[in-house]
């Protein structure tokens, strides 16, 4: 055999491995995908199925809350002040602003729920587990303001 | 469909309708031109056979002659269940996780691009029909009769040489007709692209701008209560004739295709 069918044989050889690469190039990739999406999902679909509260003692002062009336009251004002009792480090406006932030709109919502349901609490303090916002979605879509 | 949309035809031109570069039916007054449509679909589409032609391809040809009897039963279904996944979730995928990576990845080489964006809706459109692909590639492939590669093995033909001068030849009908099969696929769909590609009806040919599809407008058209007599409803089935008219042309070449390099052995 001479010099140069011996190289075209290395070459040939070579054509082989490369081919046999992509093949498996192109599976992994798909595989990888697979992976991705899948892992995607669930990282992301976990945190809903957590849920943050924060401990408060509530006030529900007879002032704000009408008794005749009690869906009516301003049951937020109820929760952020619980909630500024209980940091009382927290000063100045964006402070306030960040520990409000906190809060998720249902907290509210919530202890008005119970207090409408008894009656009784109006005027009493008790403790009351306030629900928060839970980790933002870190996605730039979900920041941007719809 | 045909009679919808002669009525169509009888309120707007079709020459306006085909030629326009203006597509917006919701504005007063409203212009029809399918063009910023038919290129987004074509953009959107070409994206993803550029993504699921070579690995599909490639995937079906090492499943079928490289890959153990085991691993090819792991392997095949393990692609399948890509094409078992509904669109809702893969366009999702695509708007959430995809359309800001690729946003953050231009920025970060200093292009702008739009969070939403015709090659996140392509990719992942691409990666939807891998496994139509494949599979059917693997299938056609493996129905090549084994004496076709004794014969090439036998005249001293190493693997891929015989993969790629005898096998895929003669496997070629079948082949075509699954990229038929996989492109009609991504032309007809839908969901994919409402959430990651957007509504904008855009003529350009830019993938990292915001393009929309003729199969996207149909859907946004028809989404709602509806009076069934103006133009803006009666363009959705326009739309579907020229989208039908497009799978019989596509189905033709792919006909001539085949016809004209095929490989008859038997």
């Amino acid at each position: 055999m001479t010099e140069v069918r011996k190289g075209l044989i290395a070459k040939r050889y070579a054509a082989e491995r490369r081919f046999r690469i992509y093949g498996a190039t192109a599976l992994a990739l798909t595989a990888l995908f697979i992976v991705f999406l899948l892992a995607d999902i669930i990282i992301k679909g976990l945190p809903a199925f957590t849920e943050h509260r924060v401990k408060l003692d509530v006030t529900v002062a007879a002032d704000k809350v009408d008794a005749a009336k009690p869906a009516a009251g301003d049951y937020e004002a109820i929760v952020r002040e619980a909630l500024r009792a209980k940091f009382p480090t927290v000063s100045g406006r964006s402070e306030r602003r960040a520990l409000n932030g906190l809060l998720s709109q249902g907290a509210a919502d919530d202890l008005r729920q119970m207090v409408v349901a008894d009656p009784a609490l109006i005027g009493k303090t008790f403790p009351f587990a306030a629900c928060c916002r839970t980790m933002p979605i870190s996605s730039s879509r979900a920041a941007r303001p719809m | 469909m045909v009679f919808e949309t002669i009525i169509f035809f009888r309120q707007v031109s079709p020459l306006e309708f085909l030629f326009s570069a203006q597509w917006s039916p919701t504005a007063t007054p409203a212009s029809f031109g399918i063009l910023p449509l038919l290129v987004g679909t074509l953009l959107i589409t070409f994206i993803a056979i550029l993504v699921a032609g070579p690995l599909g391809l490639l995937s079906a040809i090492y499943m079928a002659e490289y890959a153990s009897g085991r691993m090819r039963s792991v392997l095949k279904p393990l692609l399948e269940m890509l094409a078992g996944i509904p669109t809702v979730v893969l366009g999702f995928f695509a708007a959430l996780t995809v359309a800001p990576l690729i946003r953050g990845t231009g920025e970060s080489i200093g292009l702008t691009v739009a969070s939403e964006s015709a090659l996140a809706a392509g990719l992942v459109m691409g990666m939807m029909i891998v496994p139509l692909i494949s599979s059917l590639s693997d299938d056609i492939i493996n129905s090549v009769p084994q004496s076709l590669r004794d014969g090439s093995y036998a005249m001293g033909a190493t693997k891929s040489e015989t993969i790629k001068k005898v096998v895929l030849p003669a496997a070629l009908p079948g082949i075509v007709s699954a990229f038929m099969l996989a492109i009609s696929r991504a032309i007809g769909e839908t969901m994919i692209v409402v959430m990651a590609a957007g509504l904008a009806a855009n003529l350009s040919v830019n993938p990292l701008a915001a393009v929309t599809t003729i199969t996207v407008q149909i859907a946004t058209l028809l989404v709602g209560d509806q009076e069934f007599d103006s133009p803006k409803t009666l363009s959705a089935f326009a739309l579907g004739f020229v989208l039908f008219i497009f799978t019989l042309a596509l189905n033709f070449i792919a006909l001539r295709i085949v016809q004209k390099y095929r490989e008859q052995y038997d």
